[in-house]
């Protein structure tokens, strides 16, 4: 192997070798494009759902809303697993990403799969929302966009355990992966888990699209798509977590509290999260009561567990850290020192408080057997996993972007100011609107409706008042994070064009 | 072996606060909803 | 550090503020887990388990049979139905209408069976703010018990088509 192929990043200390430089690289690209189609895709729609403006026709806006799921949850934050996937089983082990022709493959069909996809929806052919629930029935080509992306995905996430066998082989590591790899270790193996539903469901309903099969049994196909649907978030989950931890690490040098610790709360998310899947068949028929509590309280809860050890051992990090850097005044001292302004630190707080109090809280109590009732398929939910996906996910890869850019693309950020006030101007913005959206929602206001004055139903229905201050909530919060969205997109692709170049050897 | 110490101290008692607070928030969220389950029709 | 390979030894014991949290975050999630079957046994408000499987056109024969025989008016074309607590009750999703209108009786328990008769329907039923899932090719038997009276509306909460804003029926109870 030559040695010639790895450089030493200056600022990490990093040993980067030049074929993961190049799978990270277009892997980070493929998921910002998404992002900015994504995020345009769903302003559209927020503006639609904001009673005052209203602003799509009835078609486009569903079709508008299965092109905003898909591209903002799936593409975006799978094309950035995938690039995570190899800093942390190559680069942070000083090792090569193996068989990169493989990666190259896994990117391509994903690449090829979501340009399917999205020209379908847009199209107009497949417009069946994020959850294609049959018996509405899409183009057969959606269905194969799909197949094709999750496959382009599993390839991915197999392609964390051929990287590192052989560095181990390598010397990469010798007892024990970094922990930051082990998170992701965890969300591999959870990715190949949920990309066998994704299959095992998919693939009928290609087949029942081109009228090979009769017919799929709707309760079948959300038991199974969910195992997807939802066990994908979980992958999110993983990933977040560990951005968490080595964002930590690199930015105020935070050591995990206790290994023993965060290590078994990854472990507990291998073994309890998938269960939580079900969690959206509560109101289901089909299923029994004792199923459904004993699946959807993820066992017991032991995987939310898990999140509270996650939540409690990283802030913890930083203040260890940042205590034996003498900020020891008090109980607080650390927090007022912490540095606030670097946006990969500030994100990542960010990430952590709004992922525990919007996502982690209302997660646990709608999905309890009970509460179900009075929260299913209503606005909460949407508050909910914006809560989760985007104030959690999103913003913690958002942060871990500002430190990968330079440290991956070897470019100094544009606008630094801008960027110290991105995470907290797209924060704000997408709190807002995950709290107006959870509020309206308890008022019975439903997801992914189009007119909620009813207009041109046999009956009219006006819901509690109080609502148009919420919806009028989510819509101010959905414009501020739109904006912070596009900085954040502005950034990214101004610093990879015109960042100045960092010289390193 | 290693000699295991078992650390009395607490290594980080502002985060400890902190998760203390968002336990309380969690707990008080959660019986906001028992309340307004209570309040909906019989439905078994 | 979470990007280096940790000490030979990791398996470290857990310190104070470490073992409290884990303690009282376990001690909470086993009640909020605890709470559910136990709710099954005090609580009157559960998510009903009851499901037959049916084909489209049988409900759709209950459904008529349950109209011709209690129907006391109409509404918007809609059928009003007043019928007797001790028989089952029907209602019927389908693209884009909840057929058809009820007419119970407070504090009366009501065996209600919701079905789909073409794709996936969610009934919400406002402003109660009830929600639950209706299946094509699945009977959901509810145990509903009004215990507040007036007028209700029937709102379709899950996606269902251009015409899904428009799917609104109504339910009176007296």
């Amino acid at each position: 192997m030559a040695n010639t192929d790895f450089r030493i990043c200056s600022l990490s200390g990093l040993k980067i070798s030049r074929s993961s430089e190049l799978l990270i690289r277009w892997n980070l690209i493929a998921a910002f494009a998404t992002l900015a189609v994504g995020g345009l895709m769903g302003l559209l729609v927020l503006l639609t759902r904001w009673p005052s403006v209203h602003l799509l026709p009835v078609e486009h806006y569903y079709r508008f809303l299965t092109a905003h799921g898909l591209d903002a949850l799936l593409a975006w934050i799978i094309f950035f697993e995938i690039a995570l996937v190899h800093f942390t089983s190559a680069v942070l082990l000083g090792t090569r990403s193996y068989v990169t022709w493989l990666g190259w493959v896994a990117f391509a069909l994903m690449l090829i799969g979501g340009a399917l996809i999205n020209t379908i929806v847009v199209l107009g052919r497949a417009d069946v929302m994020f959850t294609s629930y049959v018996p509405l029935k899409a183009d057969p080509l959606y269905y194969l966009g799909v197949i094709l992306f999750a496959v382009g995905a599993l390839i991915g996430f197999i392609h964390f355990f051929i990287n590192i066998v052989l560095s181990k082989r390598d010397g990469g590591f010798k007892r024990s992966l970094p922990l930051g790899s082990f998170g992701l270790a965890a969300a591999s193996i959870i990715g190949i888990l949920t990309l066998a539903h994704g299959a095992a469901i998919f693939l009928p309903t290609l087949l029942w699209s081109m009228d090979v099969i009769p017919t799929i049994d709707p309760s079948a196909y959300r038991l199974v798509f969910w195992g997807l649907g939802h066990s994908s978030q979980q992958i999110n989950v993983c990933a977040m977590v560990a951005v968490w931890y080595m964002t930590s690490a690199f930015v105020v040098g935070g050591k995990p509290v206790n290994e023993k610790l965060s290590r078994t709360a990854f472990v507990l998310y291998i073994l309890f999260i998938n269960l939580a899947s079900e969690h959206h068949l509560l109101v289901d028929p089909v299923l029994s009561s004792w199923h459904k509590v004993v699946n959807t309280s993820y066992m017991m809860h032991l995987a939310v567990l898990a999140s509270m050890i996650h939540a409690f051992a990283i802030p913890a990090s930083m203040e260890v850290a940042l205590r034996k850097q003498g900020y020891t005044r008090g109980l607080f001292e650390w927090l007022k020192k912490a540095p606030w302004g670097n946006p990969a630190f500030s994100g990542v707080i960010i990430s952590i408080v709004l992922f525990g109090f919007l996502g982690g809280i209302t997660g646990v109590i709608f999905g309890t057997e009970q509460f179900a009732i009075i929260r299913h398929n209503t606005f909460a939910i949407t508050g909910h996993f914006h809560g989760t996906v985007v104030a959690g996910t999103t913003i913690a890869f958002m942060a871990f972007t500002y430190l990968l850019i330079p440290f991956i693309f070897k470019r100094e950020l544009i606008w630094k100011g801008f960027a110290a006030i991105q995470p907290w101007l797209y924060g704000a913005g997408v709190a807002t609107l995950s709290i107006g959206m959870m509020s309206a929602g308890s008022f019975g206001v439903p997801r992914r409706h189009y007119d909620i004055t009813f207009s041109g139903a046999p009956f009219s229905f006006t819901f509690d008042p109080a609502i148009d201050m919420f919806m009028s909530m989510m819509g101010v919060g959905g414009v501020l994070a739109a904006a912070g969205g596009l900085l954040f997109i502005l950034i990214a692709f101004g610093s990879i064009i015109f960042g100045k170049k960092l010289e390193q050897q | 072996m290693p000699k295991y110490d078992h650390r009395e101290e607490m290594e980080a008692p502002g985060v400890f606060v902190l998760a203390l607070i968002f336990l309380a928030v969690f707990i008080v969220i959660w019986f906001a909803h028992l309340k307004w389950l209570s309040n909906i029709w019989g439905i078994q | 550090m979470a990007i280096h390979e940790p000490e030979r030894i990791w398996w470290n014991p857990l310190s104070k503020d470490e073992r409290v949290w884990v303690g009282v975050a376990l001690i909470w999630m086993l009640v909020s887990f605890i709470f559910m079957p136990i709710y099954h046994l005090v609580g009157s408000q559960n998510p009903p388990s009851t499901t037959y499987s049916v084909k489209a056109d049988d409900f759709d024969k209950l459904v008529e049979g349950m109209v011709s025989k209690y129907k006391v008016g109409e509404e918007n074309g809609f059928p009003v139905v007043h019928p007797d607590p001790s028989e089952p009750v029907f209602i019927r999703a389908s693209m884009w209408q909840w057929y058809p209108i009820l007419e119970l009786e407070k504090g009366k328990t009501y065996k209600v069976h919701l079905s789909s008769i073409d794709i996936q329907h969610g009934f919400s039923l406002q402003p109660i703010n009830m929600n639950l899932m209706a299946l094509p090719g699945y009977d959901y038997v509810i145990k509903l018990t009004p215990t507040s009276a007036g007028e209700f509306h029937i709102v379709c909460n899950e996606y269902c088509g251009v015409g899904h804003h428009t799917m609104v029926g109504k339910m009176y109870v007296k």
